[in-house]
């Protein structure tokens, strides 16, 4: 805090008769630095929406913006005012009950179950329109645009894109004697939504979505060994990826979505990281020796995989080069560091992290050797970040069962996804859906 | 040193404008006198006019009025008459009587001559008489009247000297009193435009002293003042009203998740005596709208500005620098 009193100093002129005294102090000013903000969500007003549509939309783009943490919707109950349309707001009222923001809309039935979706966004302290938009949808996804709604608003507010109408994938598993389900689950951001890619009694593990968010890669022990497939989400159909002997697992797409990134033992049963090209097949190992590396990840450049290892005793992140090179440790700080993503802007590495005895997710900073740690936990696992890279998601124990959890990449802001059914595991998040 | 500099000259230009008032005050003295000389009456009498007139009428029309008739003449007819008559009897007596008659007539003609001579003569007499007495009378008459008049031409010499005397003592007076009065208005007027002109002068050196003095006082306060705020500032109230400030535009600052180590915004707050926030300008920044906006909706929301514990350390403009720590 640097604070800087400007005093100017004293210039008087005495004049005589008829004259004046200019006593003029140099214009000051008090300089103020402001350091910190605070974590308070920002208050919004989502008006229920004028119309009749078979969604809520207001109350889903209000559920979106709470979620994330950084807005406090108003309850409608405190709503003294209803508009509909910017014509109709009164900034005065809206000020006076601590709202920022205001979001006002309606949803229009143009044809019989075709509708358009209208909205505006209002900075209430200015008085200003931020945001005017038309968006038609069919009934069916009258959801799905709604949480582009909520994107749309997000990133004016907030500068960064939104993630509401992305997905999810996760791995759940229903465990009842004699008869075990794994399932993969796609669902909306906000755990809506859900539906079932694949079924299997033995274990589904490593979900991994391809970088148009049209495939998805995961290893299946249906055949009684890790195998890695790859589904369309659309069609559901699917292809074995990699079914070499020993393990194969732990996919991981490049950038182009033309290499997977994979674990393998090969025959001499250790553990490998090689880059598989999925249409030619094409294997090439990056890594040899008596270590076991695991779970690849492509840095966003598409020029390094990182990777867990256990060449220095625990487990830690290393780093090498695609083209081929020598592995180069990142993680230093606790014995612990596994289960290496990057973050969308290649700054962050979030790493399941041993921290005093406690698995937690964590944020390395290899630039600067920081290692933040953003949940919990006791048994945090498989954390993956938010294609805005402001959100990770993660696994975490709820009682005897794993559920969902995101971490805002600062920390302060953790939510559950509400899950209903199982044990959740390995969550991955979808790239941001094609416009 | 501007004040050194600026005093000299400032001084003299007062001395000179005291003089010139002075020399100003003197020359509207001089002239009200002169002008006062110049249309006041000097020596001109009154214009007792009317009253002399009266008087000469009077003395004039009196004696023409009352001026007796002249004395009546032997009338001629009657004259003639009696030359004849007495022609016949003259003629009669000759003829008959002639010396008795003649001698009667004679003497009766003696007699009657006599008588007629007496008569005539007592006539004559008396009105030799009446005609002195007349005479005299109109002479008494005459020389009363004119004694009168004379009197009254004295009387009214003596008057209109008197008048006249008095008229002029009287104008004298007057003059003397308009003089005076003049002298005195003059005297008033020049006593007052000097006492204008000292009370004017005393004035402005007065306020001329009061100015020097006010600005005295006020570089004084001033250095007080700002003394105070130094003190203030070392002894923590600045800083604390700088905190304060500080904390309620932290309260209300929603940093985006944006917002990184680095960013750097300077905004611009006119905040009002009150602490109502006035104009917000965004100077210099690298943030992008979102963090701009939240910037702007944080100094607006923390609306009023706490004031100072002292009064002397508000100040109206307010440069905030947001630069978020790690």
């Amino acid at each position: 805090m640097h604070t800087v009193r400007k005093i100017g100093p004293v210039r008087a002129a005495l004049l005589l008769v008829g004259a004046l005294l200019a006593a003029a102090a140099v214009r000051a000013e008090l300089r103020i630095e402001i350091n910190r903000g605070t974590l308070k969500a920002q208050p919004i007003a989502v008006v229920p929406f004028g119309g009749a549509a078979p969604l809520d939309v207001a109350a889903v783009v209000a559920a979106d913006l709470e979620r994330s943490g950084r807005f406090e919707p108003m309850a409608r109950d405190d709503m003294l005012q209803r508009p509909t349309s910017g014509a109709e707001v009164d900034f005065g009222s809206w000020r006076i009950q601590k709202v920022d923001v205001l979001v006002v809309g309606r949803v229009v039935e143009a044809a019989p179950g075709q509708f358009e979706i209208q909205f505006q966004l209002f900075d209430v302290l200015k008085g200003e329109q931020l945001l005017g938009y038309r968006q038609a949808s069919t009934s069916a996804d009258l959801r799905r645009n709604a949480h582009r709604v909520a994107d749309l608003i997000y990133e004016k507010l907030t500068g960064i894109r939104g993630i509401f109408a992305t997905r999810i994938a996760y791995v759940t598993a229903q465990r009842t004697p004699g008869r075990n389900v794994y399932r993969l689950i796609v669902a909306d951001a906000d755990g809506e939504n859900a539906r079932t890619m694949a079924e299997s009694a033995e274990p589904i593990m490593s979900p991994a979505w391809s970088p148009d968010g049209r495939k998805i890669a995961y290893v299946s022990f249906e055949s009684q060994r890790a195998e890695i497939y790859v589904q369309e989400l659309r069609s559901g159909a699917r292809q074995r990826a990699s079914a070499r002997p020993g393990v194969n697992g732990a996919p991981a797409w490049s950038p182009d979505g033309r290499l997977l990134a994979v674990s393998l033992s090969r025959p001499d049963g250790n553990l490998d990281i090689y880059t598989l090209d999925v249409a030619t097949q094409v294997l090439t190992r990056l890594t040899d020796g008596p270590a076991i590396d695991t779970e690849p990840a492509f840095s966003p450049d598409g020029a390094f995989i990182y990777f867990t290892s256990d060449g220095s005793g625990g487990p830690q992140v290393y780093r090498v080069p695609v083209d081929g090179g020598r592995a180069v440790r990142v993680t230093f700080e606790g014995r612990y560091n596994a289960r290496p993503r990057p973050s969308p802007d290649g700054r962050l590495i979030a790493v399941v992290h041993n921290d005093r005895g406690a698995y937690r997710i964590a944020t390395v900073d290899p630039a600067r050797g920081v290692t933040q740690v953003l949940s919990d936990g006791r048994l945090d696992e498989s954390p993956a970040f938010a294609p805005n890279g402001e959100t990770l998601i993660y696994a975490t124990r709820e009682g005897n069962r794993g559920v969902l959890a995101t971490v805002s990449v600062d920390g302060r802001i953790k939510q559950r996804i509400s899950v209903t059914e199982g044990d959740v595991r390995e969550p991955a998040w979808s790239p941001f859906p094609a416009n | 040193m501007a004040a050194a500099l600026w005093s000299t000259p400032g001084l003299r230009r007062g001395e000179l404008s005291s003089l010139g008032w002075s020399l100003a005050a003197h020359g509207i003295l001089v002239l009200v006198i002169a002008f006062g000389a110049l249309v006041l009456p000097r020596d001109e009498a009154p214009r007792p006019l009317g009253i002399e007139a009266v008087v000469l009428d009077a003395r004039d029309l009196k004696p023409a009025r009352q001026r007796p008739a002249p004395a009546p003449r032997p009338d001629p007819a009657e004259q003639q008459r009696e030359l004849e008559r007495r022609q016949a009897e003259e003629r009669a007596a000759a003829e008959q009587r002639a010396a008795a008659e003649a001698e009667r007539r004679a003497v009766e003609e003696r007699q009657a001559a006599e008588a007629r001579r007496q008569r005539e003569q007592v006539a004559a007499e008396q009105a030799v008489r009446e005609k002195a007495a007349r005479e005299k009378a109109v002479a008494e008459k005459a020389a009363a009247e004119q004694a009168a008049t004379r009197a009254a031409a004295d009387k009214a010499a003596a008057e209109r000297a008197a008048a006249k005397k008095a008229a002029a003592e009287k104008a004298a007076a007057e003059r003397a009193a308009r003089e005076a009065t003049a002298a005195k208005a003059a005297a008033a007027m020049a006593a007052k435009e000097k006492a204008a002109a000292d009370a004017k002068a005393a004035a402005a050196k007065a306020a001329a002293e009061t100015q020097r003095r006010q600005a005295a006082a006020d570089l004084a306060r001033q250095l007080a003042e700002e003394e105070e705020l130094a003190s203030a500032a070392g002894s923590g109230a600045l800083a604390e009203y700088i905190d304060l400030i500080r904390q309620k535009v932290e309260r209300n600052w929603i940093p985006p998740p944006g917002v990184r180590p680095g960013l750097e915004c300077e905004v611009l707050v006119n905040q009002l005596p009150g602490g109502a926030v006035g104009d917000v300008r965004i100077g210099s920044c690298n943030g992008d709208d979102a963090v701009r906006r939240s910037i702007e909706a944080a100094v607006k929301k923390a609306d009023p500005l706490p004031l100072p514990s002292n009064p002397a350390l508000f100040e109206r403009n307010l440069r905030f620098t947001f630069k978020p720590e790690e």
